[in-house]
């Protein structure tokens, strides 16, 4: 009688054969599609020195990853939670200057904090960009991302464009500390209107422009909603144009890129590890509770005192991936 | 044609989220107040509507399974769920998140407290800069601070009628609670203007 039961942490995903063989197809077809565009496949360890996993700045990387004492060289070593900061680092070595780079990965990380729904042991799949940003990259880089997902055959794939610098302007100019801006950016997060007039309110912030803001948290949504954002960031004060400008640029280079595709722009959504700064994408796909895929531009690492390099990738779990195939497929 | 799924918290928020739901337009083609079923059709070919506990509309709400929840403020900042956007404040089910005690209790350090809300209460001491214990409990809060099981409590009140015929007092006030339509995330991108469109029908029931 068998008597020994092998139980595996809770959040923790393992295949069997049959998933087992899908997963590794997917992995196949991945790989085929980054040699397409040019990307080159890099394999970072699972585990490195810290120094190597915080390289961005961002307070979720820092409190995510699980430290290590390796009293061998006196140094502490981490379990990743995000590849994109060891790619920052291999760009770094490689680094030729006016020369972009173009790297692409997957592999396992933990996500130690990670429950409920969440698993702990994603499959991270990405792919980053190294060197001048302009609106050709960003468009380069999301067709990767949209041949990717359609490797789900899923029916209708969700592109959502936004600007992380609008909000970030915003908060600048309502001169506020950063526990209230945390705050509130949470409330935006949640396009919680009514604890965000709360917040202003408790707060003693100025409220000359907080009517538009809320209009702008409830403005998401394809083409039409881009000259009402127009209107409403120059009456906050902001001249948003030129960005405004790019992401209309960006969407309509996507828009007719594949079948299933659909944009929808949305200056509020505010995901993810806190280092990305400008232009961001998130993407979604029916029969998944939450978003498939996101990324955007973000400053790899200083080059000089005012000098940074920039950078543009996205991320997504191989493992979502694979779940929205499998229901797509029965 | 997909349906959305409502969840609504059981107990005073159902019967108060019913009423706005018919002032709305939305109605349940049976009686979830009295139907022992798990999901109600409504006159919308669109909405169906499922009647859970209030502690587990987060949850719902996260898995992506249900698009929309009414559930109370204080079950979302206990939840550490938070894939979804709180679209509309209800003022439904309006109560107060306090700590109470025996007249001429301070809150001060280590103290002990009871209550269904652990997170919240932690929370609520350490930005006091106050270390305590919480004790889980699950109903009769008040019992706790009555046999002196624990130094206070942390629990909702609507009119302090209970904490008075116990001999208890409200120490100070931590949070105004009132019930909140959420939404799925993923939902709110993929369904948008059939959840725009209830949402603009909850808004209208709520200013009658």
């Amino acid at each position: 009688m068998k008597d020994k039961k092998f139980f595996i942490p809770d959040g923790i995903e393992y295949y069997m054969p049959k998933e087992a063989i899908s997963f590794e197809t997917l992995r196949h077809k991945i790989l085929k599609i980054f040699k397409k565009y040019k990307y080159n496949y890099v394999i970072p360890p699972i585990f490195d020195n810290l120094e190597n996993l915080l390289t961005l700045k961002g307070n979720d990387l820092q409190n995510e990853t699980i430290k290590i004492n390796n009293y061998s060289n006196d140094g502490t070593i981490g379990v990743r939670v995000d590849i994109t900061p060891q790619l920052s680092r291999i760009d770094y070595q490689s680094f030729l200057e006016h020369k972009p780079n173009r790297y692409c990965y997957m592999g396992d990380i933990l996500r130690i904090n990670a429950e409920g729904f969440d698993r702990k042991n994603p499959y991270q799949v990405g792919a980053e960009y190294f060197g001048q940003l302009t609106k050709k990259v960003d468009v380069e880089i999301i067709k990767l991302l949209v041949d990717i997902i359609t490797l789900s055959k899923s029916k209708k794939i969700l592109i959502e464009l936004g600007d992380l610098s609008f909000i970030n302007l915003f908060l600048q100019n309502l001169n506020i500390n950063s526990k209230t801006r945390s705050i509130l950016l949470d409330f935006i997060n949640l396009k919680s209107n009514h604890e965000i007039k709360e917040c202003f309110d408790r707060y003693k912030i100025n409220k000359k422009h907080l009517p538009y803001l809320l209009e702008i948290i409830n403005l998401s949504g394809d083409n039409n909603v881009l000259k009402d954002l127009m209107k409403l960031t120059k009456m906050c004060n902001i001249n948003f144009e030129v960005q405004l400008n790019q992401l209309k640029a960006i969407g309509n280079s996507l828009c007719s890129y594949k079948k299933p595709c659909t944009i929808n722009y949305d200056l509020t959504e505010l995901h993810g590890f806190d280092y990305q700064g400008s232009v961001i994408y998130t993407v979604y796909v029916p029969n998944l509770r939450k978003e498939i895929a996101r990324g955007g531009r973000y400053k790899a690492y200083q080059l000089s005192e005012n000098k940074h390099r920039e950078a543009t990738g996205f991320s997504l779990d191989l493992r979502d991936l694979l779940t929205v195939l499998i229901k797509n497929s029965s | 044609m997909e349906r959305l799924k409502l969840a609504i918290s059981k107990g005073k928020i159902l019967d108060q989220g019913l009423k706005i739901l018919d002032k709305s337009g939305i109605r349940c083609r049976e009686n979830p107040l009295t139907s022992r079923k798990l999901i109600f059709k409504t006159n919308l070919d669109y909405v169906d509507i499922i009647v859970v506990r209030a502690s587990d509309v987060p949850a719902y709400i996260e898995s992506g399974k249900v698009d929309m929840g009414i559930v109370g403020k204080d079950t979302l900042l206990e939840s550490k769920n938070n894939n979804h956007y709180r679209l509309l404040d209800l003022k439904i089910a309006k109560c107060k998140l306090i700590v109470a005690g025996k007249k001429d209790k301070i809150l001060k350090n280590n103290l002990k407290v009871a209550t269904k809300y652990p997170s919240i209460t932690k929370k609520f001491f350490h930005d006091k800069g106050l270390q305590c214990s919480v004790l889980k409990l699950y109903g009769s809060i008040e019992l706790a601070a009555v046999l002196d099981m624990t130094d206070v409590i942390v629990d909702l009140v609507e009119t302090g009628k209970t904490l008075k015929e116990n001999g208890l007092v409200q120490i100070e006030e931590i949070q105004q609670i009132t019930s909140y339509l959420i939404v799925n995330k993923g939902s709110f991108k993929l369904s948008n203007d059939k959840i725009r469109n209830v949402v603009k029908k909850i808004e209208s029931g709520i200013l009658l």
